[in-house]
C-alpha cells in the first residue's frame, strides 16, 4: 500500500501548511491542486487578519524634501469597515472559484488607512519651526479639518513638486514614541505633477465627498485618479484631495500654459496599502519582535 | 480518587485486539476522556472499542500517552499564533515520530480521531519539518503526490505567487 499524505483530511493539511510564514508558502502552491487550494484559504484568511494589524501601528511621513526635518510623522487610523468588508466579500467570491487566478486576485486586495493630525508635541515642535521664520509653502499645514493638510508651491518654472513618502509598521513600546520594532512598508516620491493639481483642483468642486458609499461611475473614475502611488509596485499611495491655499493672495488658478507659480493645499484623504505587503511586512516585524524577546529572555544567563 | 487514577481499563483496536491501559494514560485521549466522564464506572469494565484505528498505531499511541501521562493538561484555547509556527519538537518526540510516512499518516489521524491535541501538533510538525525547505517537486517526490496542473495553469501561478517582488 502507497501511503501519500492525501490520506489526510483537509482540515489537518491546513493545520500543517500553517504553520510555515506567508513567504515559505507561497512557493509551495504549485505542489498541487489540493495544496493551492488549501493555501489559498490559509492567505485569504492571514490578510483578512492583516488589515486589522493587530498590535502594530502604520506611520506615514511625507514631506517636501525642503522640510524634512520639520515634518512630523503622522499615525493612521484603520478605515476599518471599509477595507475589511471588502476582504470578505472579496473571499465569499473566491471561495466559489476553483480558478488558479486566485493568488492573483488575492494581490489586488488593498487596506484603507486615514492619516491622522499630528498630536500636540510635534505641533509645538512645529509651531517652533515656524517661528524662526520657517517658509510654510511646503510644509503641513494647520487649517481646521479632520484630514492632515500639506501644502505644495510650484514656481513658475516648476513642473512638480515632490513629496518623499515613507511608510512603517511599527509596534509600540510602553512609553510612546518608543517602537519595539519597525518595519518599513515602503518608500518612494510621489511625484505632484501642475496639471494633475489644476484637473483635481477643478474638480473637486464637482466631487465633494470623495469617500462614499454610495459612489457613481464618475466618482470612482474621479477616486482613482486621486489616488497618487509612492512605488512603481503601487504597494503604498495617498488618496489627495486638492483645495485652494487660503492664505495665499496671488491668482492660483493657472491653465498648462500658463507660466504662473501656484500654490495648493492638499488634503491626505486616505492612505492606501496593498494587503499582502501588509501581511508580509507584518510577518517580518513580528520575527522582529520574537528575536528581541528571546534576547532578553537570554540576557541574565550569559 | 487514587485509586481510581490507577485503575486499568481496555481498548479494543479495529482489528479486535485488546489492550489494557492505565486509565490516566488512557485519558491523555479528549475522546476517551469524555466518554469515561459521561459513562462513568461502568466503562472500566467493558472494553472500549476504537473503531477508526489499528493495533499497531492504537500500540503506537499508547506508548506515546505513557510517557507524557504526566504533562499538563494543554489549555483549552492555547491557539497563539506563536506557538502554532514554530516546528521545533522535544527530542524524544522527534524519536518516537521516526517511523514509515504510513505510519505516521496513521498516527495525526488517530489522534485527530482520539481528540489527543498535541500528539497531533507533533505529527503536523514532523510532516511540516519534512515539506521544509523543499521544491514542489521533491514535495511531489516525497509524498508520491500527483501534480494535477496543466502548463498553463502553472506558469499563472508561477507569476502570481511572487508577492515580495520588491527586494
Amino acid at each position: 500500500m502507497v501511503a501519500t499524505i492525501v490520506i489526510l483530511p483537509n482540515e489537518i493539511l491546513s493545520s500543517i501548511l500553517s504553520l510555515f510564514s506567508t513567504t515559505a508558502l507561497l512557493p509551495l502552491t504549485l505542489t498541487s491542486r489540493c495544496f493551492y487550494n488549501i493555501i489559498v484559504q490559509i492567505l485569504q484568511t492571514r490578510l483578512f487578519n492583516a488589515s486589522i494589524l493587530s498590535g502594530h501601528k502604520i506611520i506615514l511621513e511625507c514631506f517636501h524634501p525642503s522640510a524634512k526635518v520639520f515634518t512630523p510623522y503622522l499615525f493612521v487610523d484603520n478605515l476599518g469597515t471599509g477595507s475589511c468588508d471588502h476582504i470578505e466579500s472579496e473571499s465569499r467570491m473566491l471561495s466559489k472559484s476553483v480558478d488558479t487566478d486566485r493568488l492573483g486576485k488575492l494581490k489586488s486586495f488593498y487596506s484603507h488607512f486615514r492619516p491622522l493630525l499630528p498630536d500636540e508635541i510635534h505641533m509645538s515642535r512645529r509651531r517652533r519651526a515656524s517661528s524662526w521664520g520657517f517658509d510654510q509653502s511646503n510644509s503641513l499645514t494647520e487649517i481646521q479639518s479632520e484630514y492632515v493638510c500639506q501644502n505644495v508651491h510650484l514656481e513658475s518654472h516648476e513642473l512638480f513638486s515632490q513629496l518623499c513618502t515613507l511608510t512603517n509598521m511599527v509596534r509600540e513600546g510602553q512609553k510612546p514614541g518608543i517602537f519595539l520594532s519597525s518595519v518599513a512598508i515602503s518608500g518612494g516620491v510621489i511625484r505632484v505633477w501642475r496639471d494633475w493639481l489644476a484637473e483635481r483642483y477643478a474638480s473637486s468642486g464637482k466631487f465633494s465627498t470623495l469617500y462614499s458609499r454610495h459612489n457613481t461611475m464618475d466618482k470612482e473614475e474621479e477616486s482613482r485618479k486621486c489616488l497618487l502611488w509612492a512605488d512603481p509596485r503601487e504597494n503604498v499611495g495617498i488618496r489627495i484631495r486638492v483645495m485652494k491655499r487660503e492664505d495665499v493672495e496671488s491668482p492660483i488658478l493657472a491653465g498648462p500654459d500658463d507660466e504662473a507659480s501656484v500654490s495648493y493645499t492638499l488634503q491626505y484623504e486616505e492612505l492606501v496599502i496593498r494587503t499582502t505587503q501588509l501581511l508580509l511586512m507584518l510577518e517580518r516585524s513580528n520575527d522582529q519582535v520574537g528575536s528581541t524577546a528571546r534576547g532578553v529572555i537570554i540576557g541574565p544567563w550569559s | 480518587m487514587a485509586a481510581e487514577k490507577s485503575s486499568i481499563i481496555t481498548l479494543q483496536s479495529n482489528d479486535g485486539v485488546s489492550i489494557d491501559v492505565d486509565r490516566q494514560v488512557a485519558e491523555r485521549s479528549m475522546l476517551i476522556k469524555n466518554m469515561m466522564e459521561d459513562l462513568g464506572d461502568e466503562a472500566i469494565s467493558t472494553a472500549v472499542p476504537i473503531p477508526n484505528v489499528n493495533e499497531s498505531v492504537l500500540k503506537k499511541v499508547i506508548e506515546w500517552c505513557e510517557h507524557h501521562k504526566n504533562d499538563p493538561q494543554p489549555a483549552q484555547d492555547d491557539d497563539s499564533d506563536s506557538r502554532k509556527k514554530t516546528t521545533d519538537i522535544e527530542e524524544w518526540d522527534q524519536k518516537f515520530m521516526q517511523v514509515d510516512q504510513e505510519m505516521l499518516f496513521e498516527i495525526i489521524l488517530a489522534s485527530n480521531y482520539l481528540d489527543i491535541k498535541p500528539l497531533l501538533d507533533v505529527g503536523c510538525k514532523t510532516v511540516a519539518n519534512m515539506i521544509k525547505g523543499k521544491s514542489p517537486e521533491e514535495i511531489r517526490k516525497t509524498f508520491n503526490i500527483t501534480n494535477d496542473f496543466t502548463p498553463e495553469e502553472e506558469e499563472q501561478i508561477r507569476r502570481e505567487n511572487e508577492w515580495a517582488e520588491d527586494r
